[in-house]
């Protein structure tokens, strides 16, 4: 089949319209929280002023407890980050190492669960938690949403332990190594870059959690940021200012998280290792 | 340093019986080949002996004690894997080193955290640095200690892998065709190294290869082994002088063994073409009249342009340089071209590098038959000669 052809330039313009596209929410977000009420419905400027950049840090002197709900969002985040990528890291190796009978229900079984949207499940979690005493509580926020994003993380490090050659670990065997170390000190450092990938999706997954957050926490002060930033939304009147100021804040710890596991994200770890 | 006693070893995947009742004995400090083609059964009888998978039913003997339920760990062996198995994240140095660590690590310098400063005051420790140095001199591997497994070319690699192998001391070596993926130059490198670190370190070692030229040079013992069965346990030189059966003298040798069909005669055997060959080494046990299969060495025949040989056409030649391989059919009759039929009858001589020969010339077959092999037409298997009864003799 003869392959698609676009010149440099046509790429170019492809790439640039994709980038434009997909950051325009960023810059409406960014713009918005620019511009002073009086002139979000008259007009509003094409190139956001700069002038009023401190504008977007007004909200932490509100009495908003931007800080506190960010907070809560953080030990929401790194708390299902935490406990999902333990699991997961256990379960894909025992997936992907390990011959027992089901392992191929089990790895279906994991996948079916991402079938099964949010909202079904809310009211029997709301009973159990209801019993547990997990309600109001960011415990529970994290146990719901590891039981959700979890098999997603299993699946990711169970194909990266899947491409790691079977020699390496049976070389391990030979050397002396017992299971468990040969799981920290061979398949965890060569599995990294996915098992970061991991980690981002779990960490936005948690980050950005809503349902379940406005849904079992009603304590103003176990509130997320993103039930924080809901609550901007009045009957009568949103100030969407502040709504996209506070937004711009509620990024910024996601997109700092990124940049600092991008670096793991690297391929080609076990280059090397076997014949080539 | 063990010797190694196999009696009756089967490993079978589900139904599949991929080795059937692997029996022998292997004295201490030789150096086992098991030979054989792909998927013959060696790399899993290899596997075997590491422990890196069950024994189904028989019994593995290190020095008489049965390891059949140890662990790779507890039987003390190093592995050189065909693929060499480095640790990709790990230096050369770390690497070397990895086997020494985790024999000397408790359970609790595991334990993440503690395990990074345990490895840091063990790399220090003279005792380890020192070894790692020794073996990183000898295999000449100390320029690129700091070097990760990706930076370095095929040959450094399977260094890399000896060394880590070398670096404790074990009981037995076990390698997996490690020469497989290298070139040709490089390979003929490296077997003279194991050859000479087989004679330096002067333990058991245990070497798959599907190639029969590494198995002839290195080996001091060669099982040839194929379907998962052993087809003949001994010395390079037996296997090669005395061929159990026809699948081994066609195996072993290049050019392999020649298969002459043949009638026993009163004092020979009648060949193609009705002539007889004089020989009183025939088998023992047969008859005259009977149908057999005589085996010999293409540097066994002589060719001739003329006199009382075997007319024969020349049907093929590979000149090597030194020495050149001419194929030959019996009789005169024209060669095939095409296909399968090319190599079907076909016979090869060695001859010097120096005789001009062309394809399509006739020529004249002498064989010399003494200490020939002798086989059944039906069975492949072989018959014992005379000559056969006076070596068996005490």
């Amino acid at each position: 089949m003869k392959r698609l052809r676009i010149p440099p330039v046509g790429r170019w313009i492809v790439v640039i319209l994709v980038v434009l596209i997909a950051s325009f929410p960023v810059y409406w977000m960014f713009n918005t929280a620019l511009t002073p009420r009086s002139e979000l419905f008259t007009g509003q400027p094409l190139i956001p002023d700069l002038t009023r950049s401190g504008e977007i840090f007004a909200v932490f002197t509100s009495d908003v407890p931007i800080f506190r709900w960010l907070g809560n969002s953080a030990v929401v985040a790194i708390g299902t980050t935490a406990s999902s990528l333990m699991m997961a890291v256990l379960a894909g190796y025992g997936l992907s190492r390990y011959k027992f009978r089901g392992r191929g229900v089990l790895g279906f079984a994991l996948f079916a669960t991402q079938m099964l949207p949010e909202a079904l499940l809310i009211v029997p979690l709301y009973a159990l938690f209801a019993t547990l005493g997990l309600l109001n509580g960011l415990l529970g926020l994290v146990l719901a949403n590891t039981a959700f994003v979890m098999p997603v993380a299993v699946w990711i490090v169970k194909s990266a332990m899947d491409s790691v050659p079977y020699e390496i670990e049976e070389a391990a065997r030979v050397d002396g190594c017992p299971r468990f170390v040969i799981l920290m000190r061979i398949m965890i450092p060569l599995t990294a870059p996915s098992i970061a990938a991991a980690a981002v999706i779990l960490f936005f997954d948690g980050w950005n959690e809503y349902l379940f957050a406005s849904t079992f926490v009603q304590d103003r002060e176990f509130w997320t940021a993103s039930v924080g930033l809901s609550s901007f939304i009045g009957e009568f009147i949103t100030p969407l200012s502040t709504v996209f100021s506070a937004a711009i804040v509620f990024t910024i710890p996601a997109i700092v998280f990124f940049l600092l596991v991008q670096r793991q994200i690297v391929s080609g770890l076990t280059a090397g290792s076997v014949k080539g | 340093m063990p010797a190694l006693t196999f009696s009756g070893v089967t490993k079978s995947f589900g139904n599949a019986e991929v080795i059937r009742d692997f029996t022998a004995e292997v004295p201490d400090k030789e150096f086992l080949v098991l030979l054989g083609p792909s998927g013959c059964g060696k790399s899993t009888m290899l596997r075997m002996i590491a422990g890196l998978i069950d024994i189904t039913d028989g019994e593995l003997l290190f020095d008489g004690e049965r390891v059949n339920e140890l662990d790779p760990k507890q039987r003390n062996i190093a592995f050189v894997f065909q693929s060499y198995a480095l640790y990709p994240h790990l230096t050369v140095k770390a690497n070397i080193a990895f086997p020494l660590l985790m024999s000397r690590f408790r359970w609790w310098q595991h334990i993440p955290g503690i395990d990074f400063f345990a490895r840091r005051a063990a790399m220090r420790d003279p005792e380890i640095a020192g070894r790692v140095h020794e073996i990183a001199e000898m295999m000449e591997l100390t320029p690129l200690l700091g070097r990760r497994p990706k930076t370095l070319s095929g040959g450094q690699r399977q260094r890399v892998a000896l060394a880590r192998a070398l670096v404790r001391d074990p009981s037995v070596y076990l390698l997996d065709e490690p020469l497989s993926n290298l070139d040709a130059k490089l390979r003929a490198q490296m077997r003279v190294e194991i050859s000479a670190l087989y004679e330096r370190v002067g333990t058991s070692f245990v070497y798959v290869t599907h190639d029969q030229v590494e198995a002839m040079t290195m080996g001091t013992r060669i099982i040839l082994m194929d379907g998962g069965v052993i087809q003949q346990n001994g010395t390079p030189k037996e296997i090669y002088d005395r061929p159990a059966n026809t699948f081994v003298a066609r195996f072993i040798g290049s050019p392999p063994m020649n298969l002459i069909p043949a009638t026993l005669v009163p004092g020979g055997a009648r060949l193609a073409e009705d002539v007889v060959v004089v020989s009183n080494d025939v088998p023992a046990d047969r008859v005259n009249g009977n149908e057999v299969l005589l085996g010999v060495r293409a540097e066994r025949i002589r060719l001739a342009r003329s006199g009382e040989g075997i007319p024969a056409r020349v049907a093929m030649i590979e000149r090597l340089g030194a020495e050149t391989i001419v194929g030959f059919r019996f009789g005169h009759a024209e060669p095939h071209t095409i296909g399968a039929s090319l190599v079907r009858d076909l016979y090869s001589a060695r001859i010097p590098g120096d005789v001009d020969v062309t394809v399509g010339e006739h020529c004249h077959v002498e064989l010399d038959v003494r200490d020939a092999s002798w086989f059944d037409v039906e069975t492949g298997e072989r018959l014992v000669s005379t000559a056969d009864m006076l070596a068996a003799a005490p």
